[in-house]
């Protein structure tokens, strides 16, 4: 019944030494494995910025949420500057209920 | 004494009507204490006490929160007197569930203190128990006979699911409940091994014995019944495109709802659900009678809140003019707005009178 | 082709072939009853009949009813017809029985032992497909337990119902040829025993003397998966080959499904303590507040979701360095699905039941329970909860005291039906090494509800449309119906509503997400309702 995976991860470069990963579908337990396994490829290119524009996700639940948390914490570690430049309504919601938009760089 | 139980169930009623949980626990188990049988007080005062509370709430005397108040006693009460009754187990092990999706648990939360009075040892997995659940549980306690509780016909197609999985595993079924219909057709169509129309009914069942494996239905039979067909699949799959359809349509037909809250339209999509339901399950065991007995039931709850039976006529009318590629459902529809028309006769005679 | 070919001349070749090849035993005799043709089928039924012979018993009475009779030849049951054809001529067919018989057996076993995961049920089977189909009774014994019992079945034929018991294992040595067989190994010829040695306990009350006996083991991976003893009454015939072949049939194939139960019990065991850290406690009596809960876990197999909750009574006996606390409740879910959420929903729960010894503050808590998260080796340990501290008051009045991790805040239903969020937050456990905390105490009048819930239930995707989020409105809004429910209906309610929502249709039901409630009442329901 469904031609396109359930989740599709782009990787663009919005500027030098930086890294855009689109995400596009449903983050979620089953398709987290992808997502990660594309962002630690991402951070060992050694990128100064890594960037999440998630305005394409259509569901995503706590497996997802992990994600983007290990995004977040292996960036710190690294030094890397982590931001989310895009989002839905949804998910920002999501995240001020575990309380992160104080600590995750949002789009304003 | 009969006399006595009788006047104990309407205080008991009034009682449960209140939520007044430790004055219908007191009661119940101060009439145990006096000698009378528990089997005694669930059928005689907590099964009789809490049809009347569904009576109550169809003729609009009592709200839902009410309605959900008193249910709530009533379970408790029934936890109380397992709580103080408690006799050993001398027969075999009987596992009893209520169907996939059927909430109303307490009809069959007393069949399983009744067969647990009467010495089975009894495991009451509860309501709405999903299909692996219940099999996972067979595997692992390997009872003699799974009793299943369905209160719903809407129900139907998952029990039917059930009782196959159950019998797939070698443990018969015995079916009970209002939701197998009033004469238990349904149990016997769906192949469950036995049927009880009430709870002492099926201890009664159980106690005379079942065949300890289930019989093999072939399916190829003369008798084999094709469940569903076409026009089953095709309802279940698109409910909600359906469903979206008969909300705009009768939108255009009738011009009040344009003046509906949100709220309004959401309670109208519940009950349209409703009648996609029926006419689902009544597709799928080919009944026009469970289709236009919910017709009527509905037209009688509904004029107790002064909403009169034609509206149930145009939301019928709706759906048998949307679905134009389904000739059984439509055969059914015709059936339901005949029923809803007498209801309607019949509301114009109360009022002229 | 014995005896058809005799008679070549006389049938064209493809008849002799069709004949030849029929399971049923064809013979033709002339006038004279000798016989003219007999097909292979025959020849093996009724060995000695041969063309230009006369008909050997049974084959020289002419039956009278014209369904035949069934005779014992050989050992054998045959069903005999004969039909007369021209020129006086008599044709007779034989039907064996036997062969009807264990195809009927054959299939019988397959659908009833291939059915059960369960030892016992397939132990239940064993015996009666046994005594329907063997001998007069049937009994499993089943490998002795570490209790040094051994657990039996028994069926007889004609009787409802099979008995079950257990013997100590020492008893075995009663019945000659038992011990070897639950040691897996067939002893005496074919597994035969002498009956005389049989104790009382082997037979059922009133089942008279045994005549013929049959013990055989049961196979299983490896170990044996237990012992069938088979028993005629004296005066019936003895097993014989073709019996003895289904025995050794039933005994193979019964050991093989005692044994696959038995493994599958071992692992569902395990898997079963495994996710018993995800069960709902029983809920205590908490004295002045009502206390009620619900968890539905999904349906989807292997795929249990992380929600939890929990209930942590003050120590009985406070002892000197436990700190004095009053009662705690919490709500969570675990990142993840299965075993590993299981797992981790374990973890957490234990640790707070060891920091509660030491530590009482809700904000406290929270921040020791993020360090040790952050410190757990394993990936994904993020955990949200929200910790909710009872404490009673003056009037009936209960004080919450609330701290939030990352969790959808509580909803408060007043007692006037007007249902208010509170406001409470912080972060999300095992993701940040600094945690920021909210906290606030929560003042309940008696009948007000404090509600705590998992996003299963605001995010379940249905409705009409099938598509929509239930979502917190209409959470809210079911919640504000419910005032003056007693706390068991109100969560009952909730949950009921919310997985309406999912249901979509009677056939359907859609995806489940694992859904928990969690509801206190300030009161006991006594006082306020007068």
């Amino acid at each position: 019944m469904q031609d396109t995976p359930p989740l599709q991860v782009e990787s663009l470069t919005p500027e030098p030494g930086a890294a855009r990963l689109v995400m596009t579908g449903e983050l979620d337990y089953t398709t987290a494995q992808d997502a990660s396994a594309e962002v630690a490829k991402t951070l060992a290119e050694g990128v100064d910025v890594l960037e999440f524009d998630l305005a394409g996700l259509n569901f995503i639940d706590s497996s997802g949420m992990a994600v983007v948390m290990n995004a977040y914490s292996d960036a710190e570690e690294r030094g890397t500057a982590f931001r989310i430049v895009a989002l839905t309504p949804y998910l920002r919601h999501l995240i001020e209920v575990v309380a992160l938009d104080d600590v995750l760089d949002l789009p304003g | 004494m009969s006399q006595d139980l009788e006047a104990a169930t309407g205080r008991y009623l009034d009682l449960i009507g209140r939520a007044d949980e430790y004055g219908a626990v007191d009661l119940v188990l101060g009439l145990i204490d006096e000698g009378v049988p528990a089997e005694d007080v669930l059928l005689r005062i907590v099964a009789p006490g809490q049809r009347r509370v569904g009576e109550l709430w169809a003729s609009n005397e009592w709200s839902v929160a009410r309605e959900h108040g008193a249910t709530a006693v009533s379970e408790r009460v029934v936890a109380a007197v397992s709580g103080r009754v408690r006799p050993t187990a001398t027969r075999g092990r009987v596992a009893v569930a209520c169907a996939d999706g059927e909430y109303h648990a307490l009809p069959t939360r007393i069949m399983a203190e009744v067969l647990r009075l009467r010495g089975w040892h009894v495991d009451f997995l509860g309501a709405s128990v999903p299909g692996p659940h219940l099999i996972t549980h067979l595997h692992q306690t390997g009872p003699e006979v799974v009793a299943l509780g369905c209160t719903l016909p809407t129900r139907l197609p998952r029990a039917h699911a059930t009782i196959a999985a159950c019998q797939a595993v070698g443990i018969p079924v015995l079916a009970g409940g209002a939701g197998f219909g009033v004469d238990g057709r349904f149990a016997r169509l769906l192949g469950a091994d036995a049927w009880a129309p009430t709870a002492d009914a099926a201890a009664d069942r159980l106690a005379a014995g079942l065949p300890s494996f289930p019989a093999a239905h072939d399916g190829h039979g003369d008798a084999a019944v094709h469940f569903g067909g076409e026009e089953y699949a095709y309802l279940t799959r698109h409910r909600a495109d359906l469903l979206a359809r008969v909300m705009d349509t009768l939108k255009e037909a009738y011009a009040p709802m344009g003046g509906y809250s949100a709220r309004q339209l959401e309670h109208t999509a519940e009950d349209l659900g409703y009648i996609a339901d029926f006419l689902i399950a009544a597709l799928y065991v080919h009944d026009a009678a469970l289709f236009t007995d919910f017709v009527t039931w509905t037209c009688q709850v509904l004029a107790a809140r002064k909403v009169p039976a034609e509206s149930v006529v145009l939301g019928l009318r709706v759906f048998h003019d949307v679905l134009t590629d389904c000739p059984h459902a439509r055969a059914l529809l015709n059936e339901g707005v005949a029923a809803a028309r007498t209801c309607c006769a019949d509301q114009r005679t109360e009022t002229s009178v | 082709m014995k005896g058809a070919a005799g008679s070549a001349d006389l049938v064209p070749d493809l008849v002799a072939a069709l004949l030849e090849g029929s399971g049923e035993g064809i013979v033709l005799c002339d006038a004279d009853g000798v016989v003219t043709l007999a097909n292979a089928a025959a020849a093996r039924l009724v060995p000695g009949v041969e063309p230009c012979l006369p008909a050997p018993a049974p084959l020289d009475s002419v039956p009278s009813a014209p369904e035949g009779r069934t005779v014992i030849h050989g050992g054998r049951a045959i069903r005999i017809r004969a039909k007369a054809v021209s020129g006086g001529r008599l044709a007779w067919y034989l039907t064996d029985l036997s062969a009807a018989r264990r195809t009927e057996f054959l299939l019988e076993a397959g659908r009833r032992l291939s059915a059960s995961l369960n030892p016992h049920r397939c132990a239940r089977a064993a015996t009666e497909l046994g005594a329907e189909f063997l001998s007069d009774m049937a009994i499993v014994l089943l490998p002795p337990t570490s209790r040094r019992r051994m657990e039996w079945v028994r069926a007889v034929s004609g009787r409802y119902g099979p008995e079950e018991g257990a013997l100590p294992a020492a008893a075995a040595a009663e019945v000659p040829g038992l011990t070897d067989a639950l040691a897996g190994l067939r002893h005496g010829v074919a597994g035969q025993q002498d009956p005389g040695g049989a104790p009382d306990w082997l037979l059922p009350e009133g089942f008279g003397p045994a005549g013929h006996l049959l013990v055989l083991p049961l196979p299983g991976n490896g170990v044996p998966a237990g012992a069938i003893a088979l028993a005629r009454r004296a005066g019936r015939p003895p097993f014989d080959d073709d019996d003895q072949m289904m025995a050794r049939d039933l005994a193979t194939r019964a050991g093989a499904a005692i044994s696959a139960a038995s493994l599958f019990r071992e692992q569902s065991t395990i898997n079963a303590i495994l996710t018993g850290d995800l069960l709902p406690p029983e809920l205590p009596e908490i004295e002045g507040m009502r206390v009620a809960g619900r968890l539905r876990a999904s349906q989807q197999a292997g795929a249990i979701g992380g929600d939890f909750y929990d209930v942590y009574l003050p120590d009985a006996a406070p002892d000197s360095g436990i700190v004095e606390r009053p009662p705690l409740v919490i709500l969570g879910d675990v990142c993840g699905k299965g075993a590993r959420a299981a797992v981790l929903a374990g973890q957490v729960r234990h640790s707070l039941r060891t920091l509660l010894l030491l530590e009482s503050r809700p904000d406290r808590l929270l921040e020791l329970l993020n360090r040790s998260l952050l410190a757990s080796p394993s990936p994904n340990s993020f955990v949200t909860m929200i910790l909710a501290a009872l404490r009673t008051a003056p009037g009936d009045h209960v004080l919450v005291d609330l701290a939030v991790a990352g969790h959808p805040a509580p909803l408060v239903l007043r007692r006037d039906g007007t249902v208010e969020e509170v406001a409470v937050r912080g972060s999300i456990l095992g993701a940040l090494k600094k945690i920021s905390l909210w906290p606030v105490t929560l003042d309940l009048a008696p009948g007000e509800v404090c509600l705590l819930y998992s996003d299963g239930i605001t995010e379940a995707f249905g409705g009409p449309s099938g598509r929509e989020m239930f979502g917190e409105e209409r959470l809210r809004e079911a919640l504000a119906t419910c005032a003056g429910m007693p706390v068991e209906a109100l969560v009952e309610r909730l949950e009921q509503l919310s997985t309406e929502w999912l249901g979509g249709g009677p056939g359907g039901g859609g995806q489940q997400d694992d859904r928990a409630l969690l509801a206190v009442r300030a009161g006991t329901g006594r006082t306020e309702t007068s």
